[in-house]
């Protein structure tokens, strides 16, 4: 319950209204310009280098960052913050090396979409690789977008104090169909346009709400002494870990950020931007807007923990904070910033997902056509349907799809990421290396994360092996029936469920399970989608 | 190398790099770096 009287939950609710309306309307007026499917897409390779800055950081960071991270530093004190260096160190990679080169590269191809990109480099006879990107692809996005939100309709009715009262369905359905009305009439352009303004809404919120709290408290001296007294453990930027358990929490939090160059939902971003001085501008933004929000919800959650110690839960530090500290109005302003961190990244997810249907899919088993008009309606619908789907998985809470989705992040950069940093190379990679390399990362993602739980899911135990050698005769069978299995196919298959067999072997041998899974699966997917490349470089 | 001197140079680890790359990323930006392809 939050504690507020009547005529501020008026003022909040007002607030969130206007917000949720200024997204309607911004979608408006991307609408006006979306006539075509390369519009829909991509924006028509339009975006400057603020729409596409923003956005694609925006769109990265999910609910996630206002809650879970707030969460972090709140619960484990400093040594929470870890995760802020490891996201910085991906925005590195993406903005400085794999930006400018993206958007080049989907220029020259022409592609639309990451899979396409990915499928136009090496060449996809079979459509097998196609597939399998398209499967990754709409699994993780569907569990993000559900878990997203969840996510919307919790806070919703914590925060309006309607738990148990239709608020988490009111919160759930309010989200989804402004976001989904924002996707489907917009494109992506609306996406692009509502992420900047959300995002710079994040941001401010995220660098204001915290200074105000340590000036209100008497400064960081009073904030680090407030710390100290409560816990002093709360100050160890190690969390008081030592040797390889310090080893393996330090790479695992900096692995975190191996996940960016595989995110589709980021990376079409760059394709979108419009030239490369565009492209050397979001770079700054993107560092600064990084920088403002990852250290703003540390420092939120710190000083939360100073001024309202004694939270049931940590991840509702923020609004908590700014309920007890602020104005209505502002602290309507926070809950918006709350929603557009969760509505930004659902908006780009769903986008995501359709075009990997309907773009990816149909269309390409429809060929493309020349009335592009056909494209955007497409698109329009599927986002419509995809909207829904989101919203039924919401609301009956499947338990699949949070399981899935405890896997989304690693899947999709471990699947991905290697194989987009090959794609800019010149050479070394060919398309049962790619075929290899994504199976792999997505399959390592699974194994070891069951693998370092199998103590308490003795299940677990049999159903990785089990399951790679599944899906890897699917994959075979499947492609065999359908007469497009070359032998360096079964070369990638074979390889990549002996890597993950293996590796599932590997976690269990004790020393790895401190490990977070991403860091393992990009790196054998990387080297297995190289050794594979290397082997069939003759059939290729 | 103790815990103490261990949390210290965490702690600069954690704090500072923000920091750097902030100055970094300034400095890429407005120092004229040519890009590929530009001409003189």
């Amino acid at each position: 319950m939050n504690g507020l009287d009547g005529a501020s939950l008026v003022t909040v609710g007002t607030v969130m209204a206007l917000y949720l309306v200024g997204l309607l309307a911004i979608a408006w007026a991307a609408a006006r310009r979306t006539h075509g499917g390369e519009d829909f897409h991509l924006a028509g390779r339009s975006l400057g280098a603020w729409a596409a800055g923003v956005s694609s950081t925006a769109s990265s960071e999910s609910g996630w960052v206002t809650l879970g991270a707030v969460g972090m530093t709140y619960v484990h004190g400093v040594s929470g913050l870890w995760y802020a260096p490891g996201c910085l160190l991906g925005y590195l990679v993406n903005l400085y090396l794999v930006a400018p080169r993206l958007r080049r590269l989907s220029r020259t191809q022409g592609s639309l979409t990451v899979t396409e990109l990915l499928t136009t480099r090496w060449g996809d006879p079979g459509h097998l690789l196609r597939l399998v990107a398209t499967a990754i692809v709409l699994v993780s996005m569907m569990a993000y977008v559900a878990a997203q939100m969840t996510a919307a309709g919790k806070s919703f009715a914590s925060t309006f104090g309607l738990e148990g009262h239709g608020g988490y369905l009111l919160g759930v359905l309010l989200g989804a169909a402004v976001i989904t009305a924002v996707t489907s009439v917009g494109g992506f352009r609306a996406v692009a346009w509502t992420d900047l303004f959300q995002g710079l809404l994040m941001a401010g919120a995220l660098l204001a709400l915290p200074l105000y709290a340590i000036a209100r408290l008497g400064g960081f001296g009073a904030l680090v002494s407030g710390l100290g007294a409560i816990d002093p453990h709360l100050l160890s930027a190690t969390g008081d870990r030592v040797g390889p358990a310090l080893l393996g929490f330090v790479v695992g939090e900096l692995g975190i950020g191996l996940g960016y160059p595989g995110m589709p939902h980021v990376l079409n971003r760059y394709m979108a931007t419009r030239d490369e001085g565009e492209i050397r501008r979001l770079r700054l933004i993107g560092i600064l807007w990084g920088v403002a929000v990852f250290y703003g919800a540390g420092l939120v959650g710190l000083v939360a923990r100073v001024t309202l110690p004694g939270l049931p839960d940590g991840e509702r530090a923020l609004i908590a904070l700014a309920l007890h500290l602020t104005h209505p109005v502002i602290a309507g302003l926070m809950l918006a910033a709350v929603f557009s961190a969760i509505l930004s990244t659902v908006s780009s997810q769903l986008l995501v997902a359709a075009s990997a249907v309907s773009y990816d899919v149909v269309e390409g088993a429809l060929g493309r056509h020349p009335d592009d008009r056909r494209s955007l309606r497409l698109g329009r619908l599927t986002v419509a349907v995809v909207g829904l789907l989101g919203v039924a998985l919401a609301l009956t809470e499947v338990r699949l799809v949070f399981w899935f989705v405890l896997f989304a992040w690693s899947a999709l950069g471990a699947a991905f990421g290697p194989l987009v940093l090959l794609a800019l190379a010149p050479r070394g990679l060919n398309r049962y290396g790619a075929l290899a390399g994504m199976l792999t990362g997505a399959g390592v993602t699974v194994a070891w994360k069951l693998g370092r739980s199998v103590a308490d899911n003795p299940a677990a135990f049999a159903a990785v092996p089990v399951g790679a050698v599944a899906v890897a005769a699917a994959l075979l069978l499947a492609g065999r029936l359908g007469g497009v299995l070359r032998r360096g196919h079964a070369a990638a298959i074979v390889a990549a469920a002996v890597v993950t067999a293996g590796s599932w072997w590997l976690v269990q041998q004790g020393g790895f399970n401190h490990l977070y899974e991403l860091v393992p699966a990009f790196l054998l997917a990387g080297a297995t989608a190289l050794v594979v490349a290397r082997l069939t470089s003759a059939e290729a | 190398m103790d815990s103490h001197h261990l949390t210290v140079g965490a702690h600069l680890l954690l704090w500072a790099f923000p920091l750097v790359l902030v100055i970094l990323a300034v400095a890429v930006h407005l120092l004229p770096f040519r890009r590929r392809g530009d001409t003189p």
